[in-house]
């Protein structure tokens, strides 16, 4: 039974190089652990039993074998003396480098391993070209953020697996035992990893400077320690694939050699963060580069048609949504309710607000985006943000990925707006609610709930029209002005007044004919809006989209400043803050300035209020 | 009596002599790994290099 068990092994090579490639997206239901995961486990079970009971000689040659064990102290070393500097991937790598080259003692079954991690990278490079064109979801870890969306972390890992299966796709395409058709597929998968490289070469020229990678910023000694063995491991590796290149007039070796240069390269300015993988490929490498022992010539191997089957029946599985029936993964980005659902309710909102980023690169018009970015925002608190989210989730657009939320939801959410809108202070309530009701079609609520604010003390003489529009433009909907218009002047200017209405008289030369004029701002994160109504003026509205650069500075004390008149200029009123945000000049009609050279605005400048300013006759 | 011929170590089908390049192209490959290294992380921020 024992002895059955180790001849699963070179089954096992086989999968942890083949779903290496996918190791983020096919994991196994229930237990959530990747498939590649399982294998390598697989595989160091089958090494030591092999080695342990049933006395095999550990088949490693000592140069290779002293810096991977000591790779794999180390590490424990460092985490028994509590420093995390070296990551647990390292021993799992150390292990899976060791167990294949014990259990892949014939070059045959080297070759066809590394062949089928090519078919497999190369399938995975094709879904990743259609992932950055935007005709499906990212699969991979390497690809979950695509192409127009990286950090160090991703782009690292996907590109130093793309770099590798290039290689060996070109070392096997040099391989002149392998059958016409098998060196075919391997050019397809050059081709396809190479120009998912080339893309990826230009985005790193184009950003190198943002992309450093946390893991090397502090060279401590255990991470020296370690660089250097691994640094020495890899030459020697090296040394030996040019020597049998050499002694074997043997292209594959030297290309191999070559890819291995090239991958430490890479790997020494973008070091990767999944080491799994690597470390198979570097195994079978290193299998590839130790002759054969004469015994083992009759071993078997997989008919490449099965290998090849195998390979394109995992990328299906994960390419078309096979592991979507498992809807307790919430690590696949594919079942975005759940895996949302996930992050939201243990908080990590981190994390939330980064998927829901990738989703928008991928498709910004999706609403359950917007649905979720504003689930969010009312968490957080930022209801003006949660009603714009909602206004642009209720818009109806394409669904290009995701299905449409029901209307169930939809009501939860603005049930959870309402309670947040009412548990706010009178005078900070802000509309966002009532702008949501709008967005969803309820036009009788949305009236119904402005009208239940407080009426003004007095009334002021004019005529409510102004009022209205100003109202029905900060509403986001002109149509309601001859709505509004028909209320009194009393709830009007209450309701404005909820919203941090303040009056003033308007000095005495100012001209009586355009009096009562009103002046509003809002502001959110970096985008101001300004209208402006004047008796016997059309509203006018400004909005800037510029302020991005951030002064310290309190903004609650904000408001419009009393109307000045310069001689020559005209009046002119400002926002009152620390940098002069915007200003309302008249004569002979409005205007709304910018300073553009001095806009900016406070880290918290992102609070959700209206300042209106009304002047009286 | 024919006296049985030293092993020539100087040929590419001798172990010794394969073991040697080896380790010979090994050290040329990691110092010049090392040298890199130490030119990425050492002196690339006062040149305004690779990385910042």
């Amino acid at each position: 039974m024992i002895r059955y068990t180790v001849t699963l092994a070179p089954y096992l090579i086989f999968l942890a190089v083949c779903a290496g490639m996918w190791s983020v997206f096919e994991r196994i239901p229930i237990l959530l652990t990747p498939l590649s995961a399982i294998a390598a486990a697989g595989l160091s079970l089958t090494c030591a039993v092999d080695v342990w009971l049933l006395h095999t000689r550990f088949r490693m040659p000592f140069e290779l074998l002293w810096p991977a064990l000591a790779l794999l102290l180390l590490t424990l070393a460092s985490r028994f003396a509590g420093d995390a500097a070296l990551p647990w991937g390292f021993i799992g790598a150390a292990a899976l480098f060791g167990a294949i080259q014990h259990h892949a003692p014939k070059k045959a079954l080297v070759e066809y391993a590394l062949w089928a991690m090519c078919v497999s990278g190369g399938l995975m490079a094709c879904w990743e070209l259609l992932a950055a064109d935007q005709a499906a979801f990212p699969t991979a870890f390497s690809a979950i953020l695509p192409l127009r969306h990286y950090s160090a972390d991703t782009l690292a890992d996907g590109f130093l697996l793309l770099l590798l299966t290039f290689g060996i796709a070109l070392a096997c395409l040099c391989r002149a035992p392998f059958r016409p058709w098998m060196r075919l597929v391997a050019l397809g998968a050059m081709i396809s990893s190479g120009m998912v490289l080339y893309r990826w070469i230009l985005l790193l020229l184009s950003s190198h400077k943002s992309l450093r990678s946390p893991l090397w910023e502090q060279v401590t000694p255990w991470r020296l320690l370690a660089i250097l063995l691994i640094l020495w491991l890899l030459s020697r590796l090296i040394a030996r694939l040019f020597v049998t290149a050499r002694r074997e007039a043997s292209a594959m070796h030297f290309f191999l050699a070559v890819v291995l240069i090239l991958a430490v390269l890479t790997a020494l300015c973008y070091p990767p963060r999944h080491y799994l993988l690597p470390g198979a490929a570097l195994g079978l490498i290193a299998a590839y580069a130790t002759p054969t022992p004469p015994i083992y010539t009759a071993l078997p191997k997989p008919h490449p048609w099965l290998l090849a089957g195998g390979s394109l029946g995992l990328a299906c599985m994960v390419c078309f949504h096979f592991m979507h029936l498992d809807p307790l993964n919430v690590y696949d980005t594919r079942n975005y309710e759940s895996r949302l659902a996930a992050l939201f309710e243990t908080g990590c909102f981190g994390e939330l607000q980064a998927t829901l980023s990738q989703i928008e690169q991928i498709a910004p018009q999706e609403r359950r985006h917007h649905f979720w970015h504003s689930k969010l925002a009312i968490s957080q608190d930022r209801l003006e943000e949660a009603a714009d989210a909602f206004i642009a989730a209720s818009k109806p657009s394409e669904n290009l990925i995701l299905a449409a939320f029901s209307e169930v939801k939809q009501e939860r959410l603005l049930a959870e707006l309402r309670d947040k809108t009412s548990a706010k202070k009178k005078g900070a309530r802000g509309l966002a609610y009532e702008r949501a009701l709008l967005a969803a079609g309820e036009e009788k609520n949305a009236l119904a709930a402005l009208h239940l604010r407080k009426k003004y003390p007095q009334g002021v003489g004019f005529s409510p029209e102004p009022l209205a529009e100003v109202l029905a433009y900060m509403l986001g909907h002109p149509g309601l002005t001859e709505t509004l218009a028909q209320w009194n002047e009393r709830e009007l200017l209450g309701v404005l007044a909820s919203l941090g209405l303040q009056a003033q008289q308007a000095p005495p030369e100012f001209p009586r004919e355009t009096l009562p004029l009103m002046a509003a701002a809002h502001w959110q994160d970096t985008r101001l809006t300004l209208l402006v109504r004047g008796k016997g003026y059309t509203l006018t509205e400004g909005r800037s989209f510029t302020m991005q650069h951030y002064v310290s500075g309190n903004l609650n004390a904000t408001s419009w400043s009393p109307l000045v008149h310069f001689p020559g200029v005209g009046w002119h009123s400002r926002l009152r803050n620390p940098s002069s945000l915007a200003e309302l000049r008249w004569n002979e009609g409005f205007s709304i300035t910018y300073p553009q050279g001095r806009l900016s605005a406070p880290p918290d400048f992102g609070e959700d209020r209206w300042l209106i300013q009304l002047w009286l006759p | 009596m024919m006296q049985a011929a030293a092993p020539d170590k100087t040929r590419p089908s001798d172990p010794f002599w394969r073991m040697r390049l080896e380790r010979r192209i090994a050290w040329g490959v990691f110092l010049f790994f090392l040298a890199l290294f130490a030119v990425l992380y050492g002196y690339t921020p006062s040149f305004g290099g690779i990385l910042p």
